[in-house]
């Protein structure tokens, strides 16, 4: 069980999310929300990264170290002049356990060319197969799905899916709710830096209206108001 | 109506506004000052020394060949300017006009030869390499030593040049720890471009382990690039062992400056360009006979810091 105490990110004045108490099941878990709402600072804030944060995460009843985690970021970046296969090189899980090397059969980076010839893809795949290769507990996916063909992102729910029945908690954030909806146990709708409501899979009706639901009506006043002028 | 087409100065006229941007008028003729002085100082080395001449044309053909094959524009110059090879030749004459200068004023005819040839560069064929480099070289490289693949990939196969050249000429004074230099340099610059988070968390799991392991490790592949050529060197110079000793212990040193320095300012994902100032300065007093200590008290007074930053990111679990 993922324990989320007292959490509070603030940029300046403003604080981007706060969650007082907050449990999280194994599985997986899609963190949904409009731009700014705090996911990937919310992440980062359970990776433990951030300056003005301040929070207490348990794992198992234990702090939540780098020991246990795993963390995708927005963003990918690599060291240049290295190849993907050096990249991976570098996260070698404590047990060699299940070969995130194999996974690569599906997603087909070119492991043995330099990164700086990769497409925004390719990039992201490696970054994403780094993440798995050190087969951590928790996993934490911020936007793992930007930039992936449509097939990757039918390989990355299927590896999902079997990471969430070898018992690993996934925290995923994503802007686009179609694969979240369809591949998550739970998905959190985060607004203002607060989990606004939670859905539970196969009953995830009203959360495009939840969703959209301040964007729509502020939508309709302006748009309305662009029409009269 | 038709534009007129860009003069064959079109890039020399962009450097000179470049400039103008980057240094106030005194910083230009300061630097004006320094390449009259800086020919002043070859012309008189070139004449008391005749080697020399040949050791300056090769280092600034290589230079201009180096610059010319890793230039990005090189495409576009190609696709957009109506004479893009006279324009970078001209652009490259301006570089070796001081050298050539320097070697016509010394009367080594033969080395301005040489120099000008480099202004034939823009017309030979340029090699755009996206495979791996020096592949074998870099198999041997511990993964946690990432950046000297990088640089492995950058230099290839120049570095390998330079230490065969620093091997094959120990039986010259100075020229090997000056190519030894070289390389210190290219290592220590490759030590600017901060890795992501993920990549630092990898390498070890506290910052006292990444230090060691990043420092120690390149000291060992440090020891195995400088280790034959002062051998070599103190062979063909046995009363110079202890200026061969104290130049590499300095290359050592400042490699491994490099290191915490980087590690010091690390934020991820950052090139810390201005590194390399600090890595000049520490450089400079590495060769100066008895300030050689200099740059390991800049060491020693940076592996706290590198410490205390790198504990911000590895106890950013401790919440």
């Amino acid at each position: 069980m993922l324990t989320i105490t007292d959490l509070r990110c603030t940029y300046g004045e403003r604080t981007v999310v706060e969650l007082v108490h907050y449990q999280m099941a194994p599985g997986v878990h899609g963190i949904v929300g409009l731009n700014g709402a705090g996911k990937s600072t919310l992440l980062n804030a359970l990776y433990g990264f951030g300056r003005n944060r301040e929070a207490r995460v348990l794992w198992k009843g234990a702090d939540m170290g780098h020991a246990n985690t795993a963390f995708l970021e927005a963003e990918s970046f690599f060291h240049p002049g290295i190849t993907g296969a050096e990249f991976l090189d570098l996260f070698m899980p404590a047990e060699p356990t299940g070969d995130a090397g194999s996974l690569n059969t599906l997603l087909e980076v070119p492991l043995d060319a330099p990164i700086s010839t990769y497409s925004t893809g390719m990039k992201r795949k490696l970054a994403l197969l780094g993440a798995l290769r050190l087969d951590r507990e928790v996993l934490l996916l911020d936007e793992p799905m930007n930039g992936l063909d449509l097939a990757s992102v039918r390989v990355l729910e299927a590896i999902i899916r079997r990471l969430a029945k070898r018992g690993r908690t996934v925290l995923i954030t994503s802007h686009v709710l179609g694969p979240l909806v369809t591949l998550c146990d739970h998905i959190h709708l985060l607004q203002h830096g607060r989990f606004a409501r939670d859905f539970v899979r196969g009953h995830t009706e009203g959360l495009e209206e939840a969703l959209f639901a301040e964007l729509d009506q502020r939508t309709g006043e302006v748009v309305a108001r662009w029409g009269r002028e | 109506m038709e534009r007129p087409a860009p003069a064959r100065t079109v890039l020399l006229k962009l450097r000179w506004l470049q400039l103008r941007r980057a240094f106030p008028v005194y910083g230009i003729v300061l630097l004006a000052g320094a390449v009259v002085a800086g020919v002043a100082l070859l012309q008189r080395g070139v004449e008391q020394d005749a080697s020399y001449a040949a050791y300056t044309a090769i280092g600034a053909l290589s230079g201009v060949w180096g610059l010319h094959h890793r230039r990005k524009d090189r495409q576009f110059l190609l696709r957009h300017l109506q004479h893009p090879r006279a324009s970078m030749a001209v652009e490259y004459g301006a570089l070796l006009l001081p050298v050539a200068l320097a070697l016509a004023l010394g009367k080594a005819w033969l080395a301005v030869v040489m120099v000008l040839a480099g202004l034939l560069m823009p017309w030979m064929p340029v090699k755009q390499g996206t495979g791996v480099r020096a592949r074998a070289l870099r198999n041997m490289i511990p993964a946690t030593l990432f950046e000297w693949k990088g640089l492995l990939q950058s230099v290839h196969p120049l570095g390998l040049f330079l230490w065969f050249a620093a091997l094959a000429c120990c039986w010259l004074p100075v020229l090997p720890m000056f190519l030894i230099g070289i390389i210190a340099m290219m290592v220590a610059g490759a030590q600017e471009q901060c890795e992501p988070r993920a990549m630092l968390l990898a390498t070890a799991t506290d910052a006292v382990a990444l230090l060691r392991r990043k420092v120690f490790g390149s000291m060992r592949i440090m020891m195995i690039i400088v280790i034959p050529v002062v051998v070599g060197a103190t062979i063909f110079r046995p009363e110079w062992w202890w200026i061969h000793t104290l130049f590499a212990s300095g290359m050592l040193v400042l490699v491994a400056y490099a290191i915490l320095l980087k590690y010091a300012n690390y934020r991820p994902n950052v090139r810390l360009d201005a590194n390399g100032a600090n890595v000049a300065v520490a450089a400079v007093f590495a060769i100066l006979p008895g300030l050689s200590l200099v740059p390991l008290i800049m060491l020693l007074t940076e592996i706290p810091k590198a410490r205390a930053n790198l504990n911000a990111y590895f106890h950013a679990h401790d919440h």
